[in-house]
C-alpha cells in the first residue's frame, strides 16, 4: 500500500500539468525567463515628490514584450516615517484570469497588448533606520498599495516587507542592496488569498546624486483561478500556479527642486 | 658709573617699550553686539551677567543654548554669528585672532583690514582665512570624532587638519565636510548652505540662522525608488 502511494506521489510530480488537467485549465510555461524595464523620475520639492514612471515587461515562453505601463502621482511626506502617495496608471497588456477565453475549440490567453486599463493606486509606506544594525543605514519599508482597475473593478491590496542597506561612501549613498518579499492580495477576485507573490533582490548603483541604475531579481509565483469562460463553459474549477524568475533592469532619475 | 646707569635706562626704556607693545598686540577688543536667547559668559570659571556692549575678555567662554544667538564683534574687523547650542573663546596671538570651536557653528564674516590672520580652530581642523565670510559647524558623530563642516560664502577659507597636515582650498559658494574632523572629502556646492541666514546686521533683517543641519547628510528615510 505504501509503495503505491510512493508511486501515485512521484507520477503527480513528474506527470505534465497538461495530462492532469483539463484543457480549459491554462498549462503554466515551465522556467520561463521575463525582462521588466523602467525608468522613474522624482522630483523632489520639500515634502512632495511628484513622479513619472515608464514600465514594459518581456513575458511568457516567447519573450514577448506585453505589458507596459505609464503612472503618473507624487508621495507626500506626512511625518518623518510615513509616506503617502497617490497614483494614476495607464496600462496595456496586463493578464488577468478572465484573460483565459474559450476559443471553441480550444482555450487561449487573450492578447491584451491593445487593451487599455486605467487603474488608480493609493500608497502608505512607512519607513524605519533600524540604526542598532552594523553600519546604522539599514532601513525597514512596509510598503502597502491598494489598486483599482476600472476595466473590471478590481480591488487589490499589494503589500511589501523590505530591508535596504545603504553603502555609503563620504556620507553619501553609493549602493542598495534591498531584499523585499511583495504580496499581492486580491480583494474581490480569485480564489485564493494572494494572487502573486516574489520575493526578489535588489541592487542600486548611485551612478550620481540624479542618476541611479536599478538590477533586481525576483522569483514570482501568480496563481490563476477559473476564469468566466470556464465557468460559463460549465467546467471544473481550477487553480494553477506559474513560476518564472523576472529580472530588473531600471533607471532612476532623482531631482531636487 | 653714568654710562652704567644710562645704558640701565635705556634697558627698561627699550623693556618697557617691548611690553607696551606686546601689551597692544596681545590684546583685543571684542563686543557682544547681539544677543537673542540665553547666552552664557564663563570667566574665570564662573558665569557673568550678559549684556549687549559687554567686553568679550581673554579666555571668557562663550556659551548659546537653544533657539539662542549671539554676534561679536573683533577688532572691529571682524563679525562672528555664534548660532545656537555652540560654545566658543577668543584668543589672539600677536595679531592672529583665533576662535577656538569646541560645540556647535559659527558664521565668520571679515569687515575690516586684518593685521595678521583670521581662523577658527575645532580639536581637529583649522580653518584660515584672508578676507572672506565662511560658516563652519560640527557635524554627526558617526566616527570617533565629529564631521565637521565648512561653508564658504564670499573668499576663499584654507582648511587644515591639524594631526596630518592635510589641506584644501574651499572656495565661494562651496562646502566641505571633514569626516570625523580628520578626512577630507571634496569640496562641492551642497544645496542645503543655500539656506543659510549669513546676515549679521539686525537693522538689515533677521539674524537668526534656523538652517536644519541635519539636511547635510542623506535623510535615508526619504528615499523613493518605486
Amino acid at each position: 500500500m505504501k509503495k503505491i502511494l510512493f508511486m501515485l506521489i512521484l507520477c503527480s510530480i513528474f506527470i505534465s500539468p497538461s495530462l492532469i488537467f483539463g484543457s480549459h485549465v491554462p498549462i503554466p510555461p515551465d522556467g520561463v525567463l521575463e525582462m521588466e524595464n523602467y525608468i522613474r523620475v522624482f522630483l523632489k520639492y520639500g515634502s512632495y515628490t511628484p513622479t513619472l514612471s515608464l514600465e514594459g515587461r518581456w513575458e511568457d515562453e516567447n519573450f514577448q514584450f506585453r505589458y507596459r505601463a505609464i503612472t503618473l502621482g507624487g508621495y507626500y511626506r506626512a511625518t518623518k516615517h510615513l509616506k503617502v502617495g497617490a497614483f494614476y496608471r495607464l496600462q496595456q497588456g496586463a493578464r488577468h484570469d478572465d484573460n483565459w477565453i474559450n476559443l471553441d475549440p480550444g482555450w487561449a490567453w487573450w492578447d491584451t497588448r491593445g487593451r487599455t486599463e486605467h487603474v488608480l493606486l493609493l500608497d502608505a509606506t512607512p519607513r524605519f533606520l533600524l540604526d542598532f544594525l552594523p553600519g546604522q543605514s539599514w532601513v525597514f519599508t512596509l510598503k502597502n498599495r491598494y489598486l483599482f482597475n476600472t476595466y473590471n473593478s478590481q480591488h487589490t491590496l499589494t503589500v511589501r516587507p523590505g530591508i535596504t542597506y545603504f553603502l555609503l561612501g563620504n556620507r553619501e549613498p553609493r549602493f542598495n542592496f534591498s531584499f523585499n518579499y511583495d504580496f499581492y492580495i486580491p480583494l474581490n477576485y480569485g480564489d485564493t488569498f494572494l494572487y502573486a507573490h516574489w520575493p526578489y533582490l535588489n541592487v542600486l548603483y548611485h551612478v550620481s546624486g540624479i542618476v541611479k541604475l536599478d538590477f533586481s531579481a525576483a522569483y514570482k509565483t501568480v496563481t490563476w483561478s477559473t476564469s468566466e469562460d470556464a465557468i460559463l463553459a460549465g467546467e471544473s474549477e481550477y487553480t494553477v500556479r506559474a513560476n518564472s524568475l523576472v529580472f530588473g533592469l531600471g533607471m532612476i532619475l532623482q531631482f531636487e527642486l | 658709573m653714568l654710562v652704567l646707569r644710562k645704558m640701565l635706562m635705556l634697558c627698561g626704556l627699550a623693556l618697557g617699550f617691548i611690553l607696551l607693545l606686546q601689551g597692544r598686540i596681545y590684546a583685543f577688543e571684542a563686543t557682544l553686539t547681539y544677543t537673542v536667547g540665553s547666552i552664557s559668559v564663563i570667566r574665570g570659571g564662573n558665569p557673568v551677567s550678559v549684556q549687549i556692549g559687554m567686553t568679550i575678555q581673554k579666555g571668557d567662554i562663550i556659551q548659546t543654548s537653544l533657539g539662542s544667538t549671539a554676534i561679536i564683534s573683533i577688532d572691529e574687523t571682524t563679525d562672528i554669528k555664534v548660532r545656537e547650542n555652540t560654545s566658543l573663546d577668543i584668543e589672539k596671538v600677536k595679531d592672529d585672532i583665533r576662535v577656538n570651536l569646541f560645540s556647535g557653528s559659527i558664521f565668520s564674516r571679515i569687515i575690516g583690514k586684518l593685521r595678521g590672520t583670521y581662523s577658527v580652530s575645532t580639536e581637529t581642523v583649522l580653518a584660515g582665512v584672508r578676507g572672506t565670510e565662511f560658516f563652519i559647524a560640527f557635524g554627526k558623530q558617526i566616527d570617533d570624532l565629529p564631521d565637521v563642516w565648512l561653508c564658504v560664502n564670499s573668499g576663499s577659507v584654507k582648511v587644515e587638519v591639524i594631526a596630518t597636515g592635510a589641506s584644501a582650498v574651499i572656495r565661494e559658494g562651496e562646502g566641505i565636510n571633514i569626516l570625523g574632523g580628520t578626512n577630507l572629502t571634496p569640496a562641492k556646492r551642497y544645496k542645503w548652505t543655500k539656506q543659510l541666514n549669513w546676515n549679521m546686521d539686525p537693522a538689515q533683517g533677521d539674524v537668526e540662522d534656523r538652517t536644519d543641519l541635519s539636511q547635510a547628510y542623506d535623510d535615508l528615510l526619504d528615499q523613493d525608488y518605486d
